[in-house]
């Protein structure tokens, strides 16, 4: 549907592992340099995978007062600092906004499940009682119990009273967030999105699922190269920690304010595979579909990518599934095109990565410089698209695509493109 | 470690408890060919089935037994490993 | 271009009744279900009564390798889809799979399996967690599952927003169809029953009502407010363009006209009511619907006093103190995510019917409403307005319209 109202991302936020903040993210990002290492966060002793991809984190010293960090729960408090830091790179002075007409949108996969963890630990003798005892409940728990908390804490801190939603969908979590409010400013039925995900799922419970099901790396004796996308010798994701908060505005008043315009949203979509709820099929239909369907919303064709963002995670089958994808929607396109996953040095933060990555996409385009794939020294056969292995590469790039992939078999595509590039 | 063997009948206990697919004994290893597959076990199914027999056997080379597409190859490859003592 | 949209097709899991007859029939009369629950004796938990669903048996309506990989709240969700798929006479392996899609409201997720699987692994050691807790916990596990199970590849949600989640998964459902797809399946589920340490989380929100009768525990609007009853269950519809309904020779139970959703700050329900009066605006602005065409309110009824005193004073500002306002709710419950999914099944059948049901139990009120109590009103209402507030800030609202006339 067109509406004649295009989104202008003008703010961005981030507090990844190794890169707190836009500049050391971003300046990790292009050196190539990996933030995964033995898991810290827990003792992973007992565990299959002990590697992952930790913040360095100091609530204090990112200026959360000490009554919210006590509120907040690690994703919320990432989240919190990555919001404040897009809100002022956006130069909004929100007290002059409606707040009727601003909102949130924030993605997260599994949300406070660690702080639950850790008072169930307490709270059941350590699992020996079903009953928990109750009398030892935190009263503040149920904010741990549902991810709503996160879109409502970043509304209060911004002053929203718009439209105000978590998105779940898991490992796409963070680009749907984005693409939502992006709907929802194209719709009229916001000016100002506050928008992004947030993820803090380096906890025991977390682990063991993925361990279940070996799908997280055992490279346990060289934690810094674990992380290894398209490579050969790739044995699973690691676990990333992180948030990443985009301001997404009409981009009208955007110009208008004189605002510094990343780029536009441009386009979004998302499919299921109704497949499986973790495999993927090896030829990618769906997920082509919605790079297609996505490049639609934008007005472009194929040949319009000048990057593309991968989801790459490193497991065995999603490489594979993702370079047929992406070939299968951009045909010949897709060798000429750089493809790049810097969940090689940051790790998959699940629904945090999707809105991590659509920063890196939108700083990419700003620099005109292409982020690497690390730990790529011995490309899959199967994978035979540039991934830009180890080193960074200027390029102008006018249109980006950002893809995603995750569990329930969700496919997701985001299109970022230069705000004076091509309109209908 | 258990020195008893893994028996077709205590494979269908744990396969039907375990992946929620009734099967019986017989229907595991005839004919000899079937396949998890065709029983309608997934890759994760297969993963929950090793687990559950892991716990109970002590099975070091999870990531070879996962390997095995019938009943009738994961058998022999759990009591091989009994066997051997490890 | 998208004419109306249309719901063709309802599925409820409610604890008044599997399927919509039956949960209208209990409706209507205004039967009330609320009991103590034996799960939750013994406990000391401040929690007797609640909405159970006792008439579900997973194994009936679910193949057995679905049900080792989902909890309960998945498992109300595919059984709901069904029926609505069968209510809607709808067989989506008929259509492009790409133009049918899912999207559900969420709260807590797979909560039962996580604590059984969390519990495995402090008990037990890591290795004793199984490998469907990665699926089944998670709050998106629903529409992953019904999209699997139903090969529908359309566009997937999963949306948080506590109570309200119901009502806006609708509005976000609309916005795919707008957008192209043909159907969605939308709706939200919950079973918070039957995790003890899930409850238990809760008691800090000091909203659930600790009475042990069944008959008071719950009676929103009134002096004797308490909190609110926990209830699991849920609704699925079928969203479809009516147009293209029509043609398919599709029923329509009703139009979704208009949605507004507003934050109104974490953990309180707005004072004045403000957050939600500007809901309900755009709400009827969207449907081009003047206040004094509601026929009747289908409240959130929270069961405190300055909750309800708040929506009480929305209601009032926005429609005025004589449109009927009713929450059939009070005879099953306040599911979560379920909450407003259920209360919009009771509003579509209440506009087909030509019936306002009563709110069970709730007599004397304390608010200038005319709420709607003892007996179902033959009101022949043309448009419903549905309202949710979640705890975490959002209000809701969806006004509903009859299908014909």
């Amino acid at each position: 549907m067109t509406t004649g109202r295009q989104v202008a991302v003008t703010g961005v936020g981030v507090v990844a592992p190794g890169g707190i903040g836009v500049p050391a993210f971003w300046d990790m990002l292009t050196a190539g340099r990996t933030a995964t290492r033995l898991a810290t966060l827990f003792d992973a002793t007992r565990f299959r995978s002990k590697v992952a991809a930790e913040c360095d984190w100091d609530p204090a010293a990112h200026g959360l007062s000490a009554d919210r960090a006590r509120r907040m729960d690690r994703y919320v408090q990432f989240a919190a600092v990555a919001a404040a830091e897009a809100v002022a790179d956006a130069g909004l002075d929100l007290d002059r906004e409606d707040p009727w007409r601003v909102g949130t949108s924030m993605g997260s996969a599994v949300g406070g499940t660690t702080r639950l963890e850790q008072d169930y630990v307490v709270t059941s003798d350590t699992g020996r009682r079903w009953v928990v005892d109750h009398h030892r409940i935190s009263p503040f728990l149920h904010l741990a119990l549902t991810p709503s908390v996160l879109a409502a804490e970043i509304a209060e801190q911004v002053g929203a009273r718009g439209p105000v939603q978590t998105v779940s969908t898991g490992c796409t979590a963070g680009l749907d967030a984005v693409g939502y409010a992006a709907q929802l400013v194209e719709e009229g039925r916001a000016d100002v999105m506050v928008a992004g995900a947030a993820e803090s799922p380096i906890s025991p419970i977390a682990m063991s699922c993925f361990d279940a099901i070996q799908a997280t790396s055992v490279r346990n004796d060289d934690p810094e190269h674990a992380s290894r996308p398209f490579d050969r010798d790739r044995d699973g994701f690691v676990m990333g920690e992180g948030a990443a908060v985009l301001v997404l505005e009409e981009l009208d008043r955007a110009l208008a304010r004189g605002a510094h315009v990343y780029c536009r949203l441009a386009g979004f979509a998302t499919f299921g595979n109704a497949y499986h709820m973790t495999g993927l099929t090896r030829e990618g239909l769906e997920m082509a579909e919605a790079i297609t369907r996505a490049l639609d919303h934008a007005r472009m064709a194929p040949e319009d990518v000048d990057y593309v963002n991968a989801h790459g995670s490193g497991t065995r089958q999603n490489d594979r599934h993702e370079t047929n994808a992406v070939k299968r929607a951009l045909g010949a396109h897709a060798y000429a095109t750089p493809m790049s996953s810097i969940k090689s040095m940051i790790g998959h933060s699940l629904g945090a990565i999707g809105a991590i990555e659509l920063a890196a996409c939108a700083l990419a385009m700003a620099h005109g410089v292409v982020p690497p794939t690390a730990n790529l020294t011995h490309p899959d056969p199967e994978c035979d698209l540039d991934y830009v292995p180890g080193t960074a590469r200027e390029r102008e790039l006018r249109a980006v695509l950002s893809v995603g992939s995750g569990f329930g078999g969700f496919q997701s595509a985001v299109v970022l493109a230069r705000a004076g590039g091509r309109r209908w | 470690m258990s020195a008893r063997e893994l028996e077709p009948q205590e494979l269908a206990e744990v396969i039907t408890t375990v992946a929620g697919v009734t099967v019986t004994a017989r229907s595991l290893t005839d004919p000899p060919t079937r396949t998890f597959a065709d029983l309608g076990l997934d890759s994760l199914a297969l993963l929950g089935v090793v687990a559950e027999l892991s716990r109970r056997y002590g099975i070091p080379s999870r990531a070879e037994a996962l390997e095995c597409r019938t009943p009738r190859d994961l058998m022999a490859f759990v009591n091989d490993e009994i066997r051997s003592g490890v | 271009m998208v004419s109306e949209l249309a719901v063709t097709g309802i599925g409820v899991i409610a604890p008044t009744g599997i399927g919509l007859d039956a949960f209208w029939k209990a409706a209507e009369q205004g039967n009330c279900v609320l009991d103590r629950v034996d799960r939750l004796a013994g406990t000391g938990y401040p929690v007797r009564v609640a909405g159970e669903v006792r008439g579900f048996d997973p194994a009936e309506a679910l193949e057995g390798r679905i049900i080792v990989q989902t909890d309960l709240f998945t498992q109300f969700a595919l059984a709901a889809a069904d029926l609505a798929l069968t209510d809607a006479g709808l067989d989506p392996s008929t259509l492009d799979p790409f133009e049918v899609g899912v999207v559900t409201a969420s709260y807590s997720g797979g909560v039962e399996f996580g604590q059984r699987e969390i519990q495995a692994l402090w008990r037990d050691g890591p290795d004793h967690v199984g490998p469907y807790q990665s699926i089944a916990w998670f709050y998106a596990a629903s529409t992953g599952q019904i999209s699997i199970r139903r090969g529908l590849k359309g566009p997937c949600g999963v949306l948080v927003t506590d109570e309200a989640g119901g009502l806006d998964a609708i509005a976000h459902a609309g916005r795919a169809i707008r957008r192209g797809a043909r159907a969605m399946l939308v709706g939200g589920t919950e079973a918070p029953l039957s995790s003890p340490f899930a409850l238990a989380c809760q008691f800090g929100t000091g909203l659930l009502s600790a009475s042990d009768d069944p008959y008071t525990a719950y009676l929103p609007f009134t002096d004797a407010a308490a909190g609110y009853v926990p209830a699991e269950g849920g609704a699925l519809f079928v969203l479809e363009d009516r147009r293209a309904a029509e043609a398919r020779g599709g029923e329509v139970w009703g139009v979704v006209a208009g949605h507004g959703t507003t934050f109104s700050g974490l953990n309180r329900f707005d004072p004045g009511g403000e957050g939600l009066v500007a809901a309900i605006r755009a709400a009827l602005a969207e449907a081009g619907c003047a206040p004094e065409e509601v026929d009747v309110v289908f409240a959130d009824a929270v069961g405190t006093r300055a909750a309800d005193d708040a929506e009480a004073a929305a209601i009032r500002a926005v429609l005025g103190a004589n449109v009927p306002v009713t929450a059939p709710k009070t005879g099953y419950g306040r599911g979560y995510a379920a909450s407003a999914a259920l209360d919009v099944a009771a509003a579509l059948a209440s506009l087909e019917h030509g019936v306002v049901p009563p709110t069970p139990n709730v007599t004397a009120t304390r608010v200038d409403l005319d709420v709607v109590t003892h007996l179902a009103r033959r009101v022949e209402p043309r448009s419903a307005l549905v309202l949710a507030r979640g705890l975490g800030g959002s209000n809701s609202a969806l006004l509903l319209r009859r299908a014909s006339g």
